[in-house]
C-alpha cells in the first residue's frame, strides 16, 4: 500500500554528511524474518537496534532530493540488510511506464544498496494520473505482453532483477483466461524476474473471489520466490455483503499463518517480511509478528538463527 | 483492451463517474458491487497526504471541510508522479480559485502556501549553510560585490495577511468579546506578514522577516550583489541594519555556502 505516514518535522539527533553513503555493500536478505520500516518508528532504529534480521522500506517515501528521510535511513541502513519495495512503478500499465521515476529509483538503489528490489504484478497509472492503488489487470495474454514488457523495461533501466508481487483484489474480469498464479509465473519466467510471494493477497483474494488459496501455494514455481509477505487484512462488510479488505491495520490472521506454514513446507526457506501501513502499533508488536514468522522458519530445520547478532 | 479498461478505471475512481463501473460491469467486470473499494483507497490515501502536508488548513477548517476541499483537489488535479512526498503543489492555487473557501477565510490560499513551502523545505537538497569563516579573509572592500546564494531549502512568502501568525494555530482565532462580524476574524485587522522558510540541517524554521528583511533576501534570490540587496532592504525599511540582518541569516542558516563575487 502506498505512503500514508505523516510528516513529523523533526527526528531528534541525525548525523548528516558523514560521506558513508556510497560505502554500503549489496548485503543479501536473509531467508529470516523482517519487518516494514515505517516513519513511525525511526526513533526506536535510531536509539537502539531492534532485532529483526532485515528491513523493508517503501522505496516511494525516500525518493526525494534530500532531507531527515534520507538520512534517517542512511543511518539505519548501516545496521541492517535492506530491501526495498516500489507501490509506484505501475508495472501493468499499457502505457508503459514513466522513465523519470525509473531513474529515481534507480539512484535511490545505487546510494542505498538494497538487496531486494520489488514491485506489483498491478497498475496505478493511466493517462499521466497516478491512481495512488494496486489496481487489478485483466490475466489476458495482452496484459501479460504488457507486463512482460514494462518489467523488461524496469530491469534494464535498474540494471538488476526485481521480484513481482501477487496482487490483493476485490474485482475480476470475465475476459481473465488464466489463473492469478500462472500469470505471475508467467511473467516472471518471461521476464527473468522472481516473485514476491504474498500470503496475505492470496488470502484475500481468494476469499474475495471464490478459490482455493492452497490451490494457489500449490501452483507456485518455488524456484523463483524470492521473498514472502504476510500482514493483517480487514474482514468487514461492503455493500452489505463480506469482503476482505488489504489493509495492512492488524497482526496477520490464523488462516494466514497456516498459508505461510504451507507455502514455507512446500517451497523451502525464504525472507519473510511483516507488512504494517495502517495505524501503527508500536514496535514490539511488529517484532511479535516477525518472531512468529521466525518460528515458522525454524520449524521447517532451517539454520536457527539469533536475532541479536543481527546488529 | 487493456487501454480502454485502464481509461475506464480512472473515470470510474478519480473522476468518480458511475457511467464508468456501469460500463465497466457491462464489459465483465466481475464483483462490480465492491468497485467503491478502490476508490475510497485512493481518495482516503491521497486526503491524508494532503492532510499532513496541510496540517493548519486543516485545523482551520474543520475535517469535515477540509475533506470536502480534498475531495475536489484530487478530482482536479490528480498525482502526476508517485512520489506523494510532492503531492500537493497546487493545493494553493486550488483553493484560491474556490469561492466558498476564499470568501469565508481569504488567507486560506497564503496560509497553503506556506504549509507547502514547510514540505518542499523537509524534502529539498541537503547543502552546506554559509558561516562567517567561509567568508573570512575576505578583504572589506569586496563585500558589496558578493552574490550570497540562498540555501536551496529557503522559501519566501509574502502576504497580504497574517499568515506567520496562523501557520501551526489549531483553531481560528476566535473574535473578541467587542469585535463585530465585520472585524472577523481578529488577526486580520494586523496587517501581512512575510515569512522565510528554510531547512539549514533536519528541522524546518519557519521566521517572521521584517519588510526591509524580506526585501533583501528577495534581492538576493534574485541574485542581486550584497550590495544591491542592502539598498534594496533600506528602500523598503529606513531602519533596515544590514549587519544585524547577516548575523541572524549565519547564525540562522539562510545561505548557501557558495558564494560568488563580482570582480574588484
Amino acid at each position: 500500500m502506498a505512503a500514508g505516514d505523516g510528516m513529523a518535522i523533526e527526528h531528534g539527533a541525525i548525523e548528516h554528511g558523514t560521506g558513508l553513503a556510497d560505502a554500503f555493500a549489496r548485503d543479501p536478505i536473509p531467508a529470516a524474518a523482517g519487518i516494514g520500516l515505517r516513519h513511525t518508528h525511526y526513533g526506536d532504529f535510531l536509539n537502539g537496534r531492534p532485532a529483526t534480521a532485515w528491513i523493508e522500506v517503501h522505496s516511494e517515501n525516500y525518493l526525494c532530493p534530500g532531507g531527515p528521510r534520507l538520512a534517517t535511513l542512511e543511518a539505519i541502513r548501516r545496521h541492517y540488510p535492506l530491501s526495498c519495495h516500489g507501490v509506484g512503478l505501475s508495472l501493468g500499465s499499457a502505457e508503459g511506464l514513466d522513465t523519470a521515476h525509473l531513474a529515481l529509483l534507480r539512484s535511490l538503489f545505487d546510494r542505498f544498496e538494497p538487496g531486494l528490489v520489488s514491485e506489483h504484478v498491478s497498475w496505478s497509472t493511466t493517462g499521466g494520473d497516478y491512481l495512488n492503488d494496486l489496481l487489478p489487470l485483466p490475466y489476458t495474454e495482452e496484459a501479460l505482453d504488457t507486463l512482460v514488457r514494462n518489467i523488461g523495461q524496469a530491469q534494464d533501466a535498474l540494471g538488476r532483477s526485481i521480484l513481482i508481487e501477487n496482487p490483493s483484489s476485490y474485482v475480476t474480469f470475465a475476459e481473465s483466461a488464466i489463473p492469478e498464479w500462472e500469470f505471475c509465473a508467467e511473467a516472471a519466467r518471461r521476464s527473468g524476474c522472481g516473485l514476491l510471494l504474498d500470503v496475505n493477497n492470496i488470502h484475500v483474494s481468494a476469499f474475495n473471489h471464490g478459490y482455493d488459496a492452497q490451490d494457489f501455494i500449490d501452483a507456485v514455481p518455488g524456484e523463483l520466490v524470492g521473498e514472502i509477505h504476510i500482514a493483517g487484512h480487514a474482514d468487514t462488510e461492503w455493500d452489505g455483503r463480506p469482503v476482505l479488505i488489504d489493509d495492512h491495520g492488524s497482526t496477520v490472521k490464523e488462516a494466514v499463518w497456516d498459508l505461510l506454514d504451507a507455502a514455507l513446507a512446500r517451497i523451502g526457506p525464504k525472507p519473510v517480511l511483516m507488512e504494517w501501513d495502517l495505524d501503527l502499533p508500536p514496535l514490539d508488536t511488529l517484532l511479535g509478528e516477525a518472531a512468529r514468522a521466525q518460528a515458522a522458519l525454524d520449524r521447517l530445520g532451517a539454520e536457527p538463527r539469533i536475532l541479536d547478532d543481527v546488529a | 483492451m487493456l487501454p480502454d479498461l485502464q481509461a475506464a478505471f480512472r473515470a470510474a475512481t478519480i473522476g468518480r463517474d458511475s457511467d464508468a463501473v456501469a460500463a465497466l460491469s457491462a464489459g465483465g467486470m466481475q464483483n462490480g458491487h465492491r468497485f467503491g473499494i478502490y476508490r475510497n483507497n485512493i481518495y482516503r490515501s491521497l486526503a491524508g497526504v494532503l492532510e499532513a502536508a496541510f496540517p493548519t488548513v486543516c485545523n482551520l477548517v474543520g475535517d469535515e471541510n477540509f475533506a470536502v476541499l480534498a475531495r475536489r483537489f484530487i478530482a482536479e488535479y490528480p498525482p502526476q508522479r508517485p512520489q506523494l512526498f510532492a503531492y500537493g503543489g497546487d493545493f494553493a492555487a486550488f483553493l484560491a480559485g474556490f469561492a466558498p473557501a476564499v470568501e469565508e477565510l481569504p488567507f486560506l490560499p497564503d496560509l497553503a502556501r506556506v504549509e507547502w513551502a514547510v514540505n518542499e523545505a523537509y524534502f529539498e537538497a541537503d547543502a552546506e549553510t554559509l558561516n562567517a569563516g567561509h567568508l573570512a579573509g575576505l578583504a572589506p572592500e569586496r563585500y558589496a560585490g558578493l552574490r550570497l546564494g540562498l540555501h536551496p531549502t529557503v522559501r519566501l512568502i509574502e502576504s497580504d495577511w497574517p499568515v506567520w501568525d496562523l501557520w501551526g494555530a489549531e483553531a481560528l482565532p476566535s473574535p473578541g468579546p467587542d469585535s463585530g462580524p465585520d472585524q472577523w476574524p481578529p488577526a486580520m485587522q494586523e496587517g501581512g506578514q512575510r515569512v522565510l522558510v528554510r531547512r539549514p540541517e533536519s528541522k524546518v524554521d519557519v521566521v517572521m522577516a521584517t519588510h526591509g528583511d524580506f526585501a533583501f533576501l528577495s534581492a538576493l534570490a534574485a541574485r542581486d550583489t550584497l550590495g544591491e540587496a542592502a539598498a534594496a532592504g533600506v528602500a523598503a525599511d529606513p531602519d533596515f541594519d544590514l549587519s544585524a540582518c547577516l548575523a541572524g541569516h549565519l547564525a540562522g542558516g539562510t545561505f548557501h555556502s557558495h558564494v560568488t563575487s563580482d570582480a574588484g
